[in-house]
């Protein structure tokens, strides 16, 4: 070997001894079938799901499943990153305005993600699939793409609820209120008991906007009044700060006004201890909340009501969501063992077991209600209406003051530095109508 | 026959290679590849058609209805960028020159002050978020001494203030170990003669001092600049990526780009866009600042 070849065989070994030190560590797998699932992480939802696939495996023993539980704030990132190196055998799908076609009146707004994943190919088709017969027709039907249902839900939720503390309520002589007027004289009652009325998790910004899901709704209570406010806005013959508009968040305003003065600062798990150990009177916040609150602490004693914003108590209804659903990505290698697990899912007993242990609203018919949602049960009207935010199609190239709901309840102070609902709404139609196609 | 391979004049070449071509592969191929990723509309899951788009991302930065984000963005980047390279250069160096004085505890002190940058973005984000923490956090349990409440991180006019605090916390021991090495390098001799002179403290900071350290002055201010003006992590742990009083354009590309802006899904394409655009912040500022502290090095 030459002086000159020799220092270059040593780097190609060490390459080539990198290279398949590389390689050695994705391979070695068993006969056994590996699926992945990866989910948000909502732990009265885990367990349940944790306890199910307990089952399912000792029924499928050829079968491992591996649940994968994000927390929130990663969740967008790590779902993109495991789809993206095909580590994912069941993930979430999408629900609301995103989940099905845009509507002819949208103009140059681009189709969401999932829509142009659905057209090109990369989630499984589970038209077909028996499973899907146990779930309400409605549901499956508001999911479907073109006749194809892609996904398999697995709760309904409402989202403009108030949970309240019925001891703090009996303590301060005041009832559950059902209009607008009930509610001010409620909320001033409790905070000069000095207590604090509402606990909101304003850092993580959501929370907050339920408030705003829930104004929208008692002022727009019904489907068709909601569909031409989207509409309306979209032809731009109705604006983000036309007097009513301005309203809706003007009432997000004065609950703001009652809430926790530092709430801007708080995340969400702190808001919801806060209610949950009594320091606050009420919290809004979706069903799903129900049974982590009585997990935080079990002698609760509470009440839930929709959050009446409306002057006419009929006006405030429940408004709601198809809660996360699970599909099945075409890139698998597992797809007939995904397609297994969510078949045993979907079963009669396994998904009551379920939604008894997760307190969700079962997207099943004949399913017994979670002992958690016990307070729950007097709002139900046995109707389900959409809450706003799953009928408005917001528009990407709108800026942040628009948000997923229109009504800017970020950048209204204190969460944003926006003074008074006619700024916040001045500021949001002015990015709306930026973002709208020329 | 023996042979020395660290003898050939291929070994360097070798040696610089390997490493090479891990940076060319880890960041000067995704570095070219942004730029052509920014001129299209790449969506986030794979599989999804990619269609060219020209410079229509970049249009769309300045322009339409992200345009106040994107300026906020640029504005808070700009601010946070300045004031960090500022006070944090000014704080080190005092830091570094009370601590270069001999002390038995010099060691302590200097170890002390390094700390935090040991400790890691994430455990500082996690440990000052709870400090500050509205509900039961000492810095409420403070201001709560004076009658009021603040919701510090959640507070528009407050935010960004006190992320530029905590980022400043988190890297004075590191600037400051820059500075005090350069202080070391100092001759006595110098500050003896400018004391002979007449000189007094300042005159001695100001003459004898700052000339003599001005290279470590160019490395810590560049490091400042371009490590600010890139910053993530921190204000992703303290206030999340959606609060628009933090906003700067490294979170603005996250927030873009993995669709938690509302709307209707997470365009890549545009997130790459806010990369270049940054890209070329940073780079037109730190040559404009490296020019200028070169120069000035020389003048010195």
């Amino acid at each position: 070997m030459s002086k000159r070849s020799l220092p270059i065989a040593l780097a190609a070994i060490l390459l080539g001894s990198v290279t398949v030190a590389g390689c050695s560590s994705s391979s070695g797998e068993g006969a056994a079938e590996k699926i992945n699932v990866v989910l948000h992480d909502n732990p009265p939802t885990n367990k349940a799901l944790i306890t199910m696939t307990k089952v399912f495996e000792k029924e499928n023993p050829s079968i491992t499943v591996k649940i994968s539980f994000i927390p929130i704030a990663d969740w967008a990132a790590t779902r993109t990153a495991r789809l993206s190196a095909k580590q994912v055998d069941i993930t979430e799908g999408v629900t609301g305005p995103g989940a099905t076609p845009l509507p002819d009146y949208v103009k140059g707004a681009p189709q969401s993600v999932w829509m142009k994943g659905v057209e090109a190919g990369n989630w499984v088709d589970l038209s077909g699939q028996k499973m899907l017969d146990n779930f309400i027709p409605t549901v499956i039907a508001a999911l479907k793409i073109e006749g194809k249902s892609y996904q398999v839900p697995t709760s309904l939720n409402y989202v403009n609820g108030v949970f309240y503390n019925k001891e703090i309520f009996a303590k301060v002589g005041v009832e559950v209120p059902k209009t607008w007027g009930s509610f001010k004289t409620v909320l001033a009652k409790i905070k000069a008991a000095k207590i604090i009325p509402i606990s909101a998790g304003g850092k993580d910004n959501w929370p907050v906007g339920l408030i705003a899901i829930g104004a929208a709704q008692s002022l727009y209570p019904t489907l068709a009044e909601q569909q031409a406010l989207d509409k309306g806005l979209w032809a731009n013959t109705v604006k983000l700060n036309d007097e009513k508009n301005v309203q809706v968040v003007d009432r997000v305003n004065t609950i703001y006004q009652y809430i926790d003065p530092s709430f801007a600062g708080v995340d969400y798990s702190t808001a919801q201890g806060q209610f949950a150990s009594g320091q606050a009177a009420m919290t809004v916040d979706g069903t799903w909340a129900a049974s982590q609150f009585l997990a935080t602490n079990p002698a609760l004693k509470m009440g839930f009501f929709p959050l009446p914003v409306s002057d006419t108590a009929a006006d405030n209804r429940l408004g709601g969501k198809i809660d996360f659903t699970f599909v099945v990505p075409s890139a698998t290698k597992h797809k007939a063992a995904a397609i297994k697990w969510l078949d045993f899912f979907s079963q009669k007993s396994n998904y009551a077991a379920f939604a008894t242990a997760g307190g969700i609203i079962p997207a099943q018919a004949d399913v017994a209600l979670s002992p958690a949602l016990e307070s729950v049960k007097p709002s139900l009207t046995g109707e389900f209406d959409l809450a706003w935010d799953q009928v408005f199609h917001s528009n990407a190239n709108a800026g942040s003051n628009v948000g997923p709901v229109g009504f800017n309840y970020s950048g209204l102070s204190p969460v944003g530095a926006l003074k008074g609902a006619q700024a916040a709404q001045d500021a949001a139609q002015t990015d709306w109508a930026a973002g709208l196609a020329k | 026959m023996r042979h020395n391979i660290f003898g050939s004049s291929l070994a360097p070449r070798i040696g610089f290679a390997v490493p090479f071509a891990f940076i060319a592969f880890f960041s000067l191929i995704p570095a070219v590849a942004t730029v052509v990723l920014s001129l299209t509309d790449l969506s986030s899951e794979p599989g999804i058609p990619v269609n060219w788009v020209g410079l229509s991302n970049y249009v769309q930065f300045f322009t339409g209805g992200n345009r106040n984000d994107s300026m906020a963005a640029l504005r808070n980047t700009l601010i946070f960028a300045l004031v960090v390279s500022v006070v944090l250069n000014v704080v080190a160096l005092a830091v570094a020159i009370l601590l270069n004085r001999r002390s038995r505890f010099a060691v302590f002190t200097r170890s002390v002050v390094f700390l935090p940058t040991v400790l890691g973005v994430t455990v500082v984000g996690l440990l000052w978020s709870l400090f500050f923490n509205p509900i039961g956090g000492p810095a409420q349990a403070v201001v709560e001494l004076f009658g009021v409440r603040s919701s510090f991180f959640g507070d528009p006019k407050l935010a960004l203030a006190l992320c530029i605090f905590v980022q400043i916390w988190m890297s004075v021991g590191y600037s400051a170990l820059i500075y005090t090495a350069g202080l070391q390098a100092v001759p006595g001799e110098l500050y003896e003669a400018a004391s002979i002179d007449g000189a007094n403290s300042w005159h001695r900071l100001r003459f004898v001092t700052i000339p003599m350290i001005a290279p470590s002055m160019t490395a810590n201010i560049l490091i400042a600049i371009i490590g600010s003006l890139q910053s993530f992590q921190l204000i992703y742990v303290l206030t999340g990526v959606l609060n628009p009083a933090t906003s700067v354009l490294s979170l603005l590309l996250f927030k873009i780009g993995f669709g938690l802006s509302g709307g209707t899904g997470q365009t890549q394409g545009f997130a790459s866009a806010i990369s270049i655009i940054q890209f070329a912040l940073v780079a037109v500022i730190a040559l404009i600042a490296y020019s200028y502290l070169r120069r000035r090095e020389n003048q010195l």
